[in-house]
């Protein structure tokens, strides 16, 4: 049996799959994201079924990828379940009454019951399965009330294959439904709605964006260094360190195989940084620099999502976006690109038109760096003051807007117009946060560290056997001349091409200057993306683009380099 | 732009202003996504905010909120009706 989900975006689908099927889907609270499905195994009765979150659409005749794939799997289904937002019942009907005219049966999940009734809206649920025809059951889908009820009545379902009715006659339908079931009582303004209202006013709206984007910088670079000085640090020094110098001794301190595993030693000792071995740099990297800073900032990401504030930001943002050739949404995955620049390009989706899509994409890779090479910046070039890892920011910030300017104007296509639906705000989504929170944190580490691991040590054999140094004679001219690094330092732009925080890695032990960090740092993040950005954003904007891209990215990345090269710090 | 029979356009609507939709002209695929979002004709719609510098304008419409550029509040056709009260104004 094949159960589908059906209902309008923030209808709560996705968490209730979640609930039904005990496995767990990044969900967020803002709508047109999702437009892939989800796959899973529940218990009716004594059968198995599988369940299906379906896009979330307004009708089965929407327009783009979420209605298409919505339409196609509609007519794979056995059963549906329509998930009906309880507070927006007029708009959802609209679905279950396209629903109600296909040949399969349905029930009806009467979601946000909770949040309906505390905002003084009142459903009379047996008039309403009355005059649908199907079963309709109330749940609270984030705190799994009702579910258990819902499961029970699945095999309830019916099918009505009403005649197929115009859009007139639906919404005709669904106001005499509204009419019958539906009765709103009137109640005041509480304090709640006053400070959620405070967030798309202009003035006070611009403060709180200021002062949430404040706070989420220091939380993430205050907590991420806290949790690696009390935590990952010591984990390693305390514990792990007297493994790796017993590996150390027993391998007899240098030779082929003590090279690989432990690496160089440093002024005779095992530097976590520096050494550059599979059981050293290849953990200390991924586990202690970067984990801690992956565990902070999903963790605030999570936050703004789950809350439903993301959307307010694109709204206090649209003007200044429109200046960039995009509009407000463009900087949800700005944003998601601060954690990982993957799933950023992929979020890019949200955009309609191709310039857009293009000057994100582009943009994000330029003057985005992702939470690996964030941390590593943060613990390199932080070593030699704050002032220098601010420097870089702003280098970072003020090429995001130049190059954004200049993309606007010479982008050929148009850049349309914001529109979306603002969420209610949710306001202690903790669990939900917490389980995306850990399945972020478990796609870094399967996904990651194998990298780092495999990335080590070949970077170690190829620096041993000299090939870095052959190259580097070779970009010399570039490197040293335009950039003012040592030639070595190509190395380092080499490896950022599959390990953009192994890259920061291999600067350590180069001696630069803080001016010379800097200007690294700059053309690592600016120059070239990863590989695996490389791979999505040429699957999501084709060769052609992906070219011009890369030419912007190159000369962006030469250009500010050179530049800082030039001042006096 | 003025219209006759005293329509306006949602640009033209005062913040904490209500009024009923009368028509979208913008063509289909607009049409069919304001509806979506619960914009169409009939409806009872209150422009509750809006952004600096021509930014785009959020309304209310039931219990939904939704914020669009101007474009599209250029299109959105509508008969004015009161000016509510201060709770909904833009400050």
């Amino acid at each position: 049996m094949k159960i589908l989900l059906a209902g309008n975006p923030g209808a709560g689908k996705s968490v209730l799959f979640s609930h039904l099927t005990g496995s767990h889907v990044i969900s967020d609270n803002y709508p047109g994201t999702a437009i892939g499905f989800s796959s899973g195994h529940m218990q009716v009765g004594q059968q198995e079924a599988e369940v299906i979150d379906t896009p979330g659409v307004y009708s089965l005749e929407s327009s783009g990828k979420a209605g298409e794939v919505a339409r196609q799997m509609l007519r794979s289904g056995d059963i549906i379940i329509n998930v009906v937002n309880a507070t927006n019942l007029e708009r959802d009907l609209y679905l279950t009454l396209e629903l109600l005219e296909e040949r399969i049966p349905v029930i009806v999940a009467l979601n946000v019951w909770d949040d309906a009734r505390h905002i003084g809206i009142s459903i009379d649920l047996i008039a309403l399965e009355r005059m649908l025809g199907v079963p309709v059951m109330p749940t609270v889908a984030t705190t799994g009330e009702g579910i258990k009820d819902l499961v029970e009545s699945i095999p309830r379902a019916v099918m009505r294959a009403n005649p197929t009715a115009t859009r007139e006659e639906r919404w005709a339908r669904i106001g005499e439904i509204i009419g019958q079931v539906q009765q709103v009582t009137h109640r005041h303004h509480t304090f709640g709605e006053t400070l959620a209202d405070a967030t798309v006013k202009p003035l006070s709206g611009t403060l709180i964006a200021l002062l949430v984007a404040v706070s989420v910088f220091l939380f993430v670079r205050y907590g991420g260094d806290a949790l690696y000085r009390f935590v990952a640090d010591p984990i390693f020094k305390m514990l792990w360190l007297p493994v790796v110098s017993w590996v150390s001794t027993f391998t007899g301190s240098s030779g082929f195989l003590h090279d690989i595993l432990i690496g160089r030693l440093v002024n005779g000792r095992i530097d976590f940084v520096e050494s550059w071995g599979l059981l050293t740099t290849a953990l200390y990297v991924p586990f202690a620099l970067v984990l801690p800073y992956i565990v902070t900032f999903y963790f605030a990401l999570g936050l703004l999502e789950d809350t439903g504030y993301l959307p307010r930001l694109a709204v206090m943002i649209d003007t200044v976006m429109h200046r960039f050739g995009m509009h407000g949404y463009a900087i949800i995955p700005t944003i998601l690109g601060f954690g990982c620049n993957v799933p950023a390009m992929l979020a890019t989706r949200v955009l309609e038109s191709r310039k857009e899509r293009f000057i994100a994409m582009t943009l994000i890779s330029i003057a985005v760096p992702c939470a690996s090479l964030q941390a590593l910046i943060l613990g390199i070039v932080g070593q030699h003051g704050i002032q220098y890892v601010a420097i870089i920011y702003a280098t970072l910030l003020l090429a995001w807007v130049i190059i954004g300017i200049l993309l606007n104007l010479m982008v050929k296509g148009f850049t349309p117009e914001l529109l979306i639906e603002i969420p209610p705000y949710r306001l202690f989504p903790w669990r939900l946060t917490v389980e995306k929170l850990w399945l972020r944190v478990r796609g870094f580490i399967v996904e990651a560290v194998p990298i780092m691991i495999i990335a080590i040590p070949v970077i170690n054999i190829l620096n041993m056997v000299g090939v870095f140094q052959a190259i580097a004679n070779f970009t010399a001219p570039v490197i040293s001349g335009l950039l003012g690094l040592p030639k070595d330092a190509i190395a380092a732009i080499f490896v950022a091409f599959f390990r953009m925080d192994a890259a920061m890695a291999l600067l350590a032990p180069l001696g630069l200057s803080a001016k010379q960090l800097v200007v690294s740092s700059i053309v690592l993040v600016m120059f070239f993306p990863c590989i695996a950005t490389l791979a999505i954003m040429f699957r999501e904007m084709g060769f052609r683009s992906l070219l011009k891209s890369l030419g912007i990215m190159i000369l962006a990345g030469l250009t500010a380099g050179g530049l800082i090269n030039l001042l006096p710090i | 732009m003025s219209m006759e029979n005293g329509l306006i356009t949602l640009s033209q609507m005062k913040d904490g202003q209500q009024a009923v939709v009368s028509a979208v002209e913008g063509g289909h695929g607009l049409e069919e996504k304001l509806t979506a979002m619960g914009i169409r004709p009939g409806k009872l719609i209150t422009r509750f905010c809006s952004m600096y510098l021509r930014g785009p304008i959020t309304v209310r419409i039931d219990n939904v909120q939704v914020s669009l550029g101007r474009g599209i509040a250029d299109k959105i056709l509508v008969v004015p009706g009161v000016v509510t009260d201060e709770n909904t104004a833009c400050r």
